[in-house]
């Protein structure tokens, strides 16, 4: 009966919901290829500690029967992380970042006010991630777009 | 602008409702659940549909990362005068981003170099039997009747640091003034605890293939917390260990006339005489002579209660007054000191009090030739 309940409750969500969003994060290292080259391999989250770089990736799919126009993402920065510099990546899309959740702008035109100065905003000033993808979404197709932090 | 005006609100609540603050030199505390959450508004047809969103969540993994530093920039001295001596003292700092206990372990070094403050100091005599160590509880970076015997510490909280004081009984230190002992010592993390479950290191490092049972029976998992070995000047020699070598130096004052040293010496100078006056004047009765007495600390140590005596020569009488003292090893000194430098009834009293290692004082006195 609870079971049911709690189906009844969900529904409505997933009845709506044409897109799936998934995020997933990772272990970013720098790996010694065999040729002696460095390079930064996205591997299973296991072990994380400070100092470490992490990278997240988030899906998404348009899982109903429309297309889907208008897809704008928003990330928060996660807190006890620092967002690595230009490390957000997306296809297709138009990405700006915000150090205060509210101006959105590209990296080179954010400013910072610090001790009543204006400064160029630098990467561990970036609290929030937008990318707004420039085509619609066809039914059935998905898209995925990423970006790095640094554990505090 | 205003066309994402609308993505405000929830924006804010992300960011309203993140954990707390948690800020260490160290790093994230271990532990700590990071969470990464993604918002995505869209369309069909033109119409707002409603948001959706996407969660991930990792906890900080245990970082062990320690390093230790002596207590003593330069070498730890005695003189053996208590009962128990200090023969290495350091801090452990805890740079990890866990509490951590740490086990400790003192071994006698043969013959070893340290350089500790700039000097170099080469180990001469080995110490024997049972080391004690002791927690400097207070922190006043002094063995105290308070101080705790440990052979592990209790957990150290990250960016927090312990002193710790490596001990032993007197008899078990035998050597001369100058003798250097080093003490070699090892430090191992112990176990960090998270949340009220203890995670146990490993007292080598973190590969499984030399059979450690401890932490790396630990799944591997976003938030499960597992433990990184970090210490280690680089990651190639990340461990669970660090070594520390420190320098007792046996230290005692030393006034002895011996060793081809004269540490005090009496030298004698005719001043002048009733018939060629300074110049060039002799012996005779009547004439001035002047004593001069150095005493010299050749030890590595203070003497202290240091008192001189001399008794004037058969047929000479003081010069009222000719009396001086310089504790700074001036070859003429020019000031009295009546209060412990005097003379009476022919004998020279001179309390010197602390003559310090490596110094010198020197008294002067006139006697005439009766």
């Amino acid at each position: 009966m609870r079971l049911l309940t709690t189906l009844l409750l969900l529904l409505p969500l997933s009845v709506f919901a044409q897109v799936n969003l998934n995020t997933e994060v990772f272990l970013v290292a720098p790996v010694t290829q065999a040729d002696g080259s460095v390079v930064e391999e996205w591997q299973d989250a296991g072990t994380i500690a400070p100092g470490d770089k992490i990278g997240y990736r988030i899906t998404y799919t348009n899982t109903g029967s429309e297309a889907v126009s208008g897809v704008v993402i928003n990330n928060p920065v996660p807190e006890n992380t620092t967002y690595v510099a230009n490390s957000a990546n997306g296809q297709a899309s138009t990405i700006t970042y915000s150090v205060d959740g509210e101006l959105f702008a590209r990296m080179q035109d954010l400013k910072v006010d610090e001790d009543g100065q204006s400064r160029p905003a630098r990467a561990q000033d970036i609290n929030q991630i937008r990318w707004v993808l420039q085509q619609a979404v066809a039914a059935g197709k998905s898209g995925s777009v990423e970006f790095k932090v640094r554990v505090n | 602008m205003n066309k994402y005006s609308k993505l405000i609100a929830p924006v804010l609540l992300g960011t309203l409702s993140g954990l707390a603050v948690n800020v260490h030199a160290a790093g994230t505390a271990a532990g700590t659940e990071v969470t990464n959450t993604a918002t995505l508004n869209y369309q069909i047809n033109g119409i707002d549909q409603t948001a959706v969103t996407a969660e991930d969540k990792f906890n900080v993994d245990i970082k062990v990362d320690f390093d230790l530093a002596r207590l003593n920039t330069d070498a730890n001295q005695t003189s053996l005068e208590t009962d128990n001596v200090i023969v290495a003292a350091f801090v452990v700092n805890n740079t990890g981003n866990a509490p951590t206990s740490f086990a400790v372990a003192a071994a006698n070094a043969t013959g070893t170099t340290v350089n500790a403050n700039g000097n170099d100091y080469t180990d001469t005599i080995d110490l024997t039997g049972t080391y004690t160590y002791y927690v400097d509880v207070n922190g006043d970076g002094q063995l105290d009747a308070g101080d705790t015997a440990i052979t592990v510490t209790d957990e150290i909280p990250a960016d927090d640091s312990v002193t710790i004081f490596v001990v032993l009984p007197k008899e078990n230190i035998t050597g001369v003034d100058g003798d250097v002992a080093i003490t070699d010592l090892t430090v191992n993390g112990v176990a960090s605890t998270i949340n009220g479950t203890t995670y146990n290191l490993d007292t080598d490092d973190n590969d499984p293939s030399n059979g450690s049972t401890d932490d790396a029976a630990i799944a591997n998992g976003a938030t499960t917390i597992e433990v990184v070995y970090a210490n280690g000047a680089t990651p190639a020699d990340a461990d669970n260990s660090e070594v520390l070598s420190d320098v007792l130096k046996l230290a005692f004052p030393n006034l002895n006339s011996d060793g081809g040293v004269d540490n005090l010496t009496k030298t004698s100078v005719v001043i002048s005489d009733p018939i060629n006056g300074t110049t060039n004047p002799k012996a005779i009765p009547g004439a001035v002579v002047e004593y001069t007495i150095r005493i010299v600390n050749t030890g590595n140590a203070s003497a202290t209660n240091v008192i001189v005596t001399d008794t004037l020569p058969t047929d000479t009488t003081y010069v009222a007054d000719s009396l001086l003292v310089s504790y700074d090893d001036l070859a003429t000194p020019a000031a009295a000191d009546a209060a412990n430098v005097t003379e009476s009834s022919g004998v020279i009293t001179a309390n010197l009090g602390e003559v310090a290692a490596e110094e010198a004082n020197v008294i002067v006195f006139q006697v005439t030739i009766n």
